[in-house]
């Protein structure tokens, strides 16, 4: 199992220095990614999501975040202890990214098809003309109409759609080895959503790309991904493939998250919600993050922090209900 | 574009209007006849009586409006009351100078400007940062007059590195386009700085960064790009500011520009070529802004394909 | 998300705080701002003294000491009639801190008013007023003041008066956009609902809300006024001797230049302290009230 996997989090910690105080976006994160599987990331806002995202690009240069401990493995690499010149040339050839922006992520000053082909230009080293030819390909390939004039279009002439169509093929220009799509789809309209879905799954399969789907909507989970990381508070809560996590799911939250999904043909009048809000990361609760939202809580998840259950086959969970299943 | 530009031409039409309605009335508000005004204390009577007719001083405001509009717009801008010679020869002959006053403290203000900004901004919070800011600072709060004549004494009478009169050399001019672009300088400086550091928290930057791209790239490429945009817009409110500079500096220097002349006719009481002056002034400001909106539509694709 | 990390989150404490302790506490993080009021308080207390502080009177002529440079007995030096500079220079406080509060407090008052009705109402009256102050921004700010200057004759009087004239337009705009904002806002279009008259809405929920952008254009303008009436002095179209106003002194001291240096520098750094103060009080005021500012710079 150990050589599959493409990238391994080891007790990832990102904390943030401001003049408030530290905050602990991630705070001891452990996955594996197994190469051309998708994994998806899944928590509120705040959860940790986009910054564990950001530490593995080196992108929170230019925030007062700063990853503190933790090793990042890829290609037989820790990425932490590598220079910066390293790491630069390692995104957006090995390791790249779609955010969820499109309408503000592309530069409203630069051509479109330059934005993607000074990426081809610049780890393949292609002259201006190959570039553009690649260029046009990729933008072909990722749907778009009338690709040769698009591609000497400026952003805001393109709609929201088109504009995460371009990152897209922005991202995969080099043929990557892992993309990081950091909800992809929030911002857009329902009906795009699903074209940009269908795309990735597409583009996946036939590149072998393996994908961090970052996003909050269990539903585009269970559409994309292999394998689920839940994240509540800056830490991993539950994590296994797909199907555990949607048929045996362990954790409250993961519980709640779930619940909270409308089905349709349900009589219920209301929707199951999980009360309570994500806590202040000033004035984080002692024990488990979630405890004080928890229906379950009792006087030790106040006090202590639970460790991971593991059921094997990769599912495990951070919680203290978990315990009796072991003390058999 | 050709919308833009048509409704920005427009709207000058309208603004020089009313410029001129106001250059217009200069000679008439002074207390005093208008003729005597024009023409110095020295007038005879018929001297007084052939103006009264030339320019319809017996006539209604709105006729006299009329007659001297004419005028203007066939360049005829009168004679001027102290040397007796037309104002636009008057004017034509220091109007070169100043140009080259204005486009030497143009150059070096917007290209110092523009680096001390691109300094601070991308090295925020660190003591280049603050070297930049106090430059900036400081260059806002000095008046271009003092300036001036704190460089006369130190860099000309103490140390003699230049000519204490502008002699027409280019190292005559260094001193009066220093003390003129030095405002401009700091504008520039600081409004670079704030936009680099909101470009570089856009959400573009963060892509560019993720393509692997240099930082030098980011920054000069994709960074760079927008934050000029804003400080443009800058730019050209500035330079009205900077032709009242160039009055001040004028004097200091004793540089014979159109700062000069303008100071001269007040201290002669010479009204036409002061009014002229104005409106000739006033046209460059309106110009000037034309010219930056135009060039604000090229860096700006937004405007440019609307 | 991500970037929203930086902002403080919105807190209980937060909400309960009101605008005025946000303002005070944003505002003493502005370090500089903070020494900039200071030493403003400090130049207010000179304004008002200057004639009890001053060790020799601003017109006291001695001939015996004229352009002697700074000593123990005169601290700046003397001029050519032997004034003593450092009183002169003290007194000029009084000169220049009342025309820029009184000069610009009179063009807020006019240009805040013409932006009010001007926003508020828009149509026609809309259109001409804002062509007509377009056509008052073609003046660079010291030309106008001297064509406006050349008109009524040359004095401390005429020049404050063109500078009130130059400065209206600012407001004029400022207040009129702030106003336009404001005008479409849910709680103005709740008062009309109550039926709030239109000068009632003006003045007690628009006005308000222009305030703080005021507030920080009024200081800058201040420090701009300042600026202006020095210029206009150095020119000869200010203030009149002997009056000890800085420009005119600079202006006075042009002739000695050669051999006095101390009478050109003195006034030149009171016209340099006074405007970086305003200043650095203004950005310092436009941060506090705007947090969102905070970040940038």
């Amino acid at each position: 199992m150990e050589d599959k996997n493409i990238l391994e989090v080891k007790n990832l910690c990102t904390y943030f220095f401001t003049d408030r105080g530290v905050v602990k976006a991630v705070d001891g994160l452990d996955f594996d990614l197994e190469e051309g599987s998708v994994l998806g990331i899944v928590g509120e806002s705040g959860s940790g999501k986009s910054v564990t995202s950001l530490a593995i690009m080196d992108l929170l240069r230019g925030t007062t975040g700063k990853v503190v401990e933790g090793e990042i493995w890829f290609q037989g690499r820790n990425l932490v202890e590598l220079s910066e010149e390293e790491r630069r040339m390692i995104r957006g050839k090995d390791i790249s990214m779609i955010f969820q922006e499109p309408m503000t992520s592309l530069n409203p000053t630069i051509k479109v098809g330059e934005q993607v082909a000074e990426v081809i230009r610049l780890h393949q080293g292609a002259s201006k003309q190959e570039a553009m030819e690649r260029t046009i390909e990729i933008l072909k390939e990722t749907g778009l109409p009338r690709v040769e004039s698009m591609a000497k279009e400026y952003p805001f002439q393109l709609s929201g759609g088109q504009r995460q169509r371009v990152m897209i093929a922005m991202a995969l220009a080099c043929r990557p080895k892992i993309l990081i799509a950091d909800e992809p789809t929030t911002a857009l309209d329902v009906t795009i959503q699903a074209q940009i879905l269908e795309l990735m799954k597409e583009l996946q399969k036939k590149s072998g790309t393996s994908i961090i789907f970052i996003t909050h909507s269990l539903g585009v989970v269970a559409e994309m991904c292999d394998k689920v990381l839940v994240m509540y508070c800056s830490k991993a809560v539950e994590t296994g493939d797909v199907n555990t996590i949607f048929l045996e799911p362990k954790h409250p939250y993961t519980q709640g998250l779930l619940a909270s999904i409308p089905k349709i043909g349900s009589q219920a009048d209301r929707l199951d919600s999980i009360p309570g809000n994500v806590p202040n990361p000033k004035h984080m609760p002692s024990g488990c993050k979630f405890a004080p939202r928890c229906a379950f809580a009792d006087e030790r998840c106040g006090q202590e922090e639970p460790p991971f259950f593991d059921y094997g086959n990769g599912h495990k969970c951070r919680c203290w209900l978990c315990e009796k299943d072991f003390k058999g | 574009m050709t919308k833009y530009i048509l409704k920005r031409v427009g709207g000058i039409i309208v603004t020089m209007f009313l410029v001129s309605i106001f250059v217009f009335m200069i000679i008439r508000l002074i207390p005093g006849e208008p003729a005597r005004l024009m023409l110095g204390d020295k007038a005879t009577p018929e001297m007084i009586e052939t103006i009264t007719k030339q320019y319809g001083l017996d006539k209604s405001y709105f006729e006299q409006y009329m007659i001297w509009m004419k005028g203007v717009l066939h360049g005829d801008f009168g004679n001027s009351q102290r040397t007796g010679m037309p104002v636009m020869y008057e004017i034509g002959l220091r109007y070169g100078k100043t140009v080259r006053l204005a486009l030497y403290a143009i150059t070096w203000s917007v290209i110092a400007g523009t680096i001390i900004g691109i300094w601070s901004g991308t090295r925020a919070g660190k003591w280049q940062d603050y070297t930049g800011i106090t430059v900036s600072v400081l260059g806002q709060a000095v008046p271009d007059f003092w300036l001036g004549m704190m460089a006369i004494m130190i860099l000309c009478v103490k140390l003699h590195l230049f000519p204490i009169i502008p002699d027409g050399t280019f190292r005559g001019m260094v001193l009066p386009a220093f003390t003129l672009g030095a405002y401009m300088m700091s504008t520039v400086a600081r409004f670079m700085r704030s936009s680099v550091i909101e470009a570089l928290k856009e959400d573009y930057t963060r892509t560019a960064r993720a393509k692997g791209l240099k930082e030098r790239t980011v920054i000069y490429k994709h960074v760079l790009r927008n934050s000029v945009i804003p400080v443009i817009t800058i730019i050209g409110m500035q330079l009205g500011v900077m032709l009242g500079g160039a009055v001040l500096v004028e004097s200091v220097f004793g540089y014979s520009g159109i700062g000069l002349l303008l100071l001269d006719s007040i201290k002669y009481r010479d009204y036409t070529t002061l009014q002229m002056l104005i409106l000739i002034i006033s046209f460059h400001v309106v110009a000037i802004n034309l010219l930056v909106d135009l060039l604000y539509a090229v860096v700006n694709p937004e405007i440019r394909y609307d | 998300m991500f970037f929203k990390k930086k902002n403080p989150m919105v807190t209980e404490e937060n909400d309960m705080d009101t605008r005025w302790s946000d303002f005070l506490r944003n505002f003493k993080k502005q370090k500089t701002a903070v020494v900039a009021f200071f030493v403003l308080v400090l130049l207010f207390f000179i304004a008002i003294f200057c004639y009890k502080i001053a060790p020799y009177g601003i017109n006291e002529y001695n001939y015996a000491e004229k352009l002697q440079g700074p000593s123990m007995a005169h601290l700046f030096g003397t001029d050519e009639f032997g004034r003593d500079l450092f009183s002169r220079v003290l007194c000029g406080t009084r000169i220049s801190l009342s025309i820029g509060f009184i000069t610009v407090t009179i063009a807020t008052v006019i240009g805040s008013v013409i932006g009010l009705f001007t926003g508020y109402y828009g149509g026609i009256l809309d259109g001409i007023t804002m062509r007509i102050l377009d056509a008052v921004y073609a003046f660079p700010g010291l030309i106008l003041a001297i064509a406006i200057v050349a008109i009524l004759g040359p004095g401390l009087a005429n020049a404050a008066i063109a500078i009130v004239i130059f400065c209206i337009p600012t407001y004029a705009r400022l207040v009129r956009s702030c106003t336009l904002q404001l005008k479409n806002s849910v709680y103005v279009r709740a008062a009309k609902c109550l039926g709030a008259s239109d000068l009632r809405i003006l003045f007690k929920h628009i006005l308000p809300g222009v305030f703080p952008d005021v507030i920080v254009q009024y200081s800058l303008s201040v420090s701009g006024s300042i600026m202006t009436t020095a210029s206009l002095s150095f020119l000869g179209m200010g203030a009149m001797s002997p009056t000890p106003e800085w420009g005119l002194l600079l202006s006075n001291s042009r002739t000695y230049f050669y051999s006095c240096w101390h009478y050109a520098v003195f006034p030149g750094l009171a016209i340099v302290i006074t405007v970086l103060c305003f200043n650095l009080l203004g950005d310092g005021l436009r941060m506090a009230l705007d947090p969102k500012l905070n970040d940038r710079a």
